[in-house]
């Protein structure tokens, strides 16, 4: 990138300006990462000052939004890399199941009406606070946050076809999760004895 | 568009419910789930998580206070380079 690209840090008003309107949905991003509201603020906090540490970087004219969450999730990360509590996890696009697994799975068990049957809300915040990353920041991105596979893509600097995979594992996840939990609870139907465990091939090959 | 069979319409399920299909596969998937009672079911589920998940998106209740202290930072900062 050329210098005459790059923003002048003797402008201060410019870095407030640009980044500022985007506080209430770094804020909110923050709070989906952490699921803590005085982690989330710190983060916030963490967020900006790097930012503005960082302003020199950033190409006026592209995307602060994205910059900033860009910023954000790094910070989480590496918060949460010095609690000990990351877990990396990819298993690449080979995860990339079908949707339906669970379904068919649930149906198994008699959990058809698996959304009806739990407390889902508590149920799936504790699944998504559980989630390894990077499967976690990615749906928090797209499901949460309502972002494009695209944008989260440029967010998170993956590719397209990585975010898909990505998210669709970790809500493979949160839904094997959901149905855990149900069997915990004693909802599920115990499968009769030599039924197979997987659902017959016409299902999604036909 | 030919008419899609169940597996080609699993497989792009997710990718549907997130309109991540251009219209014309949008309008397939449409036409087969009107008629398949059984993906129809499977969209429903998977619907049905997307939504739940969404209703997990929450706002700042005090957005005044963090402001002041992200401008607090800002001026530590700048103070600090000078």
């Amino acid at each position: 990138m050329a210098d005459s690209e790059t923003t002048d840090i003797t402008q201060p008003d410019d870095f407030e300006s640009t980044t500022l309107p985007h506080l209430d949905a770094v804020a909110r991003f923050a709070l989906s990462l952490t699921r803590d509201r005085s982690d989330a603020d710190d983060l916030v906090q963490d967020t900006y000052l790097r930012a503005f540490r960082g302003w020199r970087t950033f190409r006026p004219g592209s995307d602060a939004r994205r910059w900033l969450f860009a910023i954000c999730r790094n910070a989480f990360l590496r918060t949460r890399r010095r609690r000990g509590v990351f877990i990396e996890s990819d298993e690449g696009d080979v995860d990339a199941m079908p949707a339906v697994q669970s379904h068919l799975q649930a149906m198994r068990e008699g959990l058809g009406d698996l959304f009806d049957l739990i407390d889902v809300q508590p149920a799936i915040e504790r699944a998504v606070g559980q989630l390894p990353e990077p499967h976690h920041s990615i749906l928090v991105l797209v499901d949460l946050e309502g972002h494009s596979y695209e944008e989260a893509a440029a967010v998170l600097d993956i590719p397209v076809g990585t975010v898909r995979s990505r998210l669709f594992r970790a809500r493979r996840m949160i839904q094997e999760s959901l149905i855990a939990f149900a069997e915990d609870a004693g909802l599920a139907r115990r499968a009769p004895a030599g039924a197979s465990p997987n659902e017959p091939a016409d299902t999604v090959a036909s | 568009m030919p008419p899609l069979d169940c597996g080609h319409v699993v497989r792009a399920l997710w990718d549907y419910l997130d309109r991540a299909l251009d219209e014309a596969a949008i309008a397939a998937i449409d036409a087969h789930l009107a008629e398949c009672e059984r993906c129809r079911a499977h969209t429903a589920f998977e619907r049905r998580l997307v939504d739940e998940l969404r209703v997990l998106r929450q706002q700042h209740d005090d957005p005044a206070t963090l402001r002041a202290q992200v401008l607090d930072t800002i001026r530590r900062a700048r103070a600090d380079q000078r």
